[in-house]
């Protein structure tokens, strides 16, 4: 029998700290639609979509109200396309992402990531079109997002695919200067690219992974700093180890609440259940904030000495509690720090306590790394490349993933303020110094070899 | 020796005893009954606002008038302490599904105090055919009121419009209410995962 305070916390968790789903993901293997003609291949994109996923909103809905757990958003990831499309032209990419755009508007979901090139060891013709035409997909599209893998820890960095998904990066956020470079928000770059991350820009069905799977996305930050922010009330001087112990037993919770959801999901839908990522996947509202978390913890300014130990603390307490509540945790697993997503980390870049410098730090601790981090427009490809080179270092060296979503403001500088709305957010443009153009190191191309795998100090 | 009275025996007994609390109330009646070779079956005992209720299932191994456990169990306590009820167990009762193919959910409602509020609630319950497994209310503090109640509602209901339902009438109350299937309280607050965690059994 359930002890009635038990209830009543987990009604204020739902009611009061608004414990929440962050993302139902659908992943969907389009492989068997591959055909030469492209319009048949649209249309059995079309039917198997809406074969998989036409019941995923109502469902969701359904199992939100029965349990009362708001279930945030709903979104499908599929096999990578280039996978689908090797051998056919830009026209045919384009043709594939409008189909793609209008049939996942038709079921009611919001983003589909899977338009994914995983490149880190070298390209196929396919991908090389792909490359081409991934800034007109980006901004003549509304729900598409995409992903490049362009390192890993078995393989290096592909120095040559960074170079072309930067010049793609900078022509996106010019096709739609109109709206602050909003296409390049739609793509991240990786390195250790995770098979099952059910969270976008960044979702894709990798390689391995089933048919159709039902991948989830647990609660934001929310939940965890109201809960800090309780047993700080009640105990003023609780030390980092007692911090530590709230944040696990609160990511127990909300981990379990997750796996209830998606494996309920899973079984109306008739497909399998994959994983649960423990993200905590800030939004640019108020109190939903991974920033908010580490100043409730004692964190003045965020960017300040301090940070990224707060953040270390964290992410190890949320892994620890969520791997405890359930056997089946992947995809990214983290905290993330998305600047223009995160109202907190967007103010301190507004109060230049934190720049991109120690953004980068953070990222070595981070599930993701450099994520929503808008800069000047005139930054050239090559200091773009050689930022998000960088980043994708930091994941092949310490063999975790990293990212990169960074979007040049076409027109803006250092200072003046991207915005996009909704859950893109905003944020100042962060200053990054333009490298000179004698320097050389980027363009010289060709793969950084992968890195030694003992002797890790 | 338990001395005949002309009226129902049983081997079995259902027995609620309600009295103000004390220390040594269930060391008294079990102490009562020990020397007839009583087995108690199954106990449920709680305390609410200093009034003791202690229910149980008590067999023996021969037969007794209903009237002869309820003299003995008043002979336990003080004179005039405790308010008995005998009854004898129907063996039907062990296997009877009041609510069958039903799933449990849990109903909690707060808000201000006021005389009705559990009648308002129970009356809607009953009348839709929903069993009460278990029902619990407080006050935290002079005006809020707490109900926390699991409920067997059947499976050909349609859960959502129950939710709805209540959530209405709570409102027209001035109260808040919150119907969710027990799994969510079972996931976030027992260390064992749901039944629904299939590749765990």
């Amino acid at each position: 029998m359930l002890r009635s305070d038990d209830i009543l916390s987990t009604v204020r968790m739902l009611r009061e700290e608004q414990l929440d789903v962050r993302t139902v993901t659908l992943g969907i293997n389009l492989q068997e639609c591959a055909s030469y003609d492209v319009d048949h291949l649209c249309r059995k994109i079309h039917t198997k979509i809406l074969a998989k996923a036409a019941q995923l909103v109502a469902v969701c809905d359904d199992i939100s109200q029965k349990y009362g757990i708001p279930i945030v958003n709903k979104r499908l990831a599929i096999s990578p396309v280039t996978w689908l499309l090797e051998g056919q032209n830009e026209a045919a990419f384009l043709q594939v992402a409008r189909q793609l755009d209008s049939t996942v508007k038709a079921v009611g979901v919001d983003l589909l990531g899977g338009f994914t090139a995983l490149v880190q060891k070298g390209m196929t013709s396919g991908e090389r079109v792909y490359f081409n035409v991934l800034p007109e997909v980006l901004a003549e599209t509304q729900r598409i997002c995409a992903s490049v893998n362009a390192a890993s820890s078995r393989t290096g960095i592909n120095v040559d695919a960074i170079l072309l998904v930067s010049q793609a990066i900078k022509r996106a956020a010019e096709l739609t200067a109109g709206n602050d470079g909003f296409a390049a928000a739609k793509l991240v770059v990786f390195s250790n690219i995770p098979e099952d991350n059910p969270f976008m820009a960044g979702g894709f069905l990798g390689p391995g992974e089933p048919e159709s799977v039902i991948n989830i996305g647990v609660s934001g930050p929310g939940v965890i700093k109201r809960r800090l922010q309780q047993m700080l009330h009640s105990h003023p001087g609780a030390n980092l180890g007692q911090i530590a112990e709230q944040i696990k037993e609160t990511a127990f919770r909300i981990t379990r609440v997750g796996e209830l959801i998606g494996r309920e999901v899973a079984s109306r839908l008739k497909v399998e259940f994959g994983i649960v990522d423990l993200s905590l996947a800030p939004t640019p509202r108020m109190g939903d904030s991974v920033g908010e978390i580490l100043q409730v913890m004692g964190l003045e300014h965020i960017g300040s000495a301090g940070t990224t130990a707060a953040i270390a603390l964290l992410t190890d307490a949320v892994k620890k509690g969520g791997l405890f509540a359930s056997s089946s945790v992947g995809g990214l697993s983290g905290a993330f720090v998305p600047v223009a997503e995160d109202a907190a980390l967007a103010h301190a870049v507004a109060n230049k306590t934190l720049g991109i410098e120690k953004l980068e730090a953070i990222t070595s601790i981070c599930s993701v790394g450099l994520d929503m981090v808008p800069i000047p427009g005139d930054t050239t490809v090559e200091t773009l490349a050689s930022l998000i080179c960088d980043e994708l270092a930091i994941g092949v060296i310490n063999g975790k993933t990293t990212a990169a979503r960074i979007i040049p403001i076409p027109g803006k500088k250092a200072g003046e303020m991207a915005r996009w709305g909704g859950l893109f957010g905003e944020s100042p443009i962060l200053d990054v110094q333009n490298l000179r153009p004698n320097q050389t190191l980027i363009t010289r191309g060709g793969r950084i070899p992968a890195p030694v795998h003992s002797f890790r100090n | 020796m338990i001395n005949n009275i002309t009226n129902e025996t049983s081997k079995k007994f259902v027995v609620a005893i309600m009295s103000r609390d004390r220390i040594g109330i269930v060391r008294d009646v079990t102490a009562a009954l020990e020397p007839f070779h009583a087995n108690i079956e199954r106990v449920s005992q709680t305390v609410v606002m200093n009034y003791f209720t202690l229910t149980f299932i008590v067999s023996f191994p021969q037969e007794y008038p209903t009237e002869k456990i309820k003299n003995l169990l008043k002979s336990a306590g003080n004179p005039g302490e405790f308010e008995i009820g005998v009854k004898a167990y129907e063996p039907a009762a062990e296997h009877e599904t009041i609510v069958a193919d039903a799933d449990c959910f849990v109903l909690t409602v707060t808000g201000k105090d006021r005389a009705g509020i559990i009648n308002t609630i129970v009356t809607y319950l009953s009348g839709k055919g929903i069993n009460i497994i278990d029902l619990y209310a407080y006050k935290p503090d002079t005006e809020t009121f707490i109900l926390i109640s699991q409920l067997s509602v059947p499976r050909r209901m349609n859960a959502a419009q129950i939710q709805l339902d209540i959530e209405a009438l709570s409102r027209k109350a001035g109260l808040a209410a919150t119907l969710q299937h027990e799994n969510i309280f079972k996931a976030t607050n027992e260390i064992t995962a749901p039944a629904n965690f299939s590749d765990r059994g």
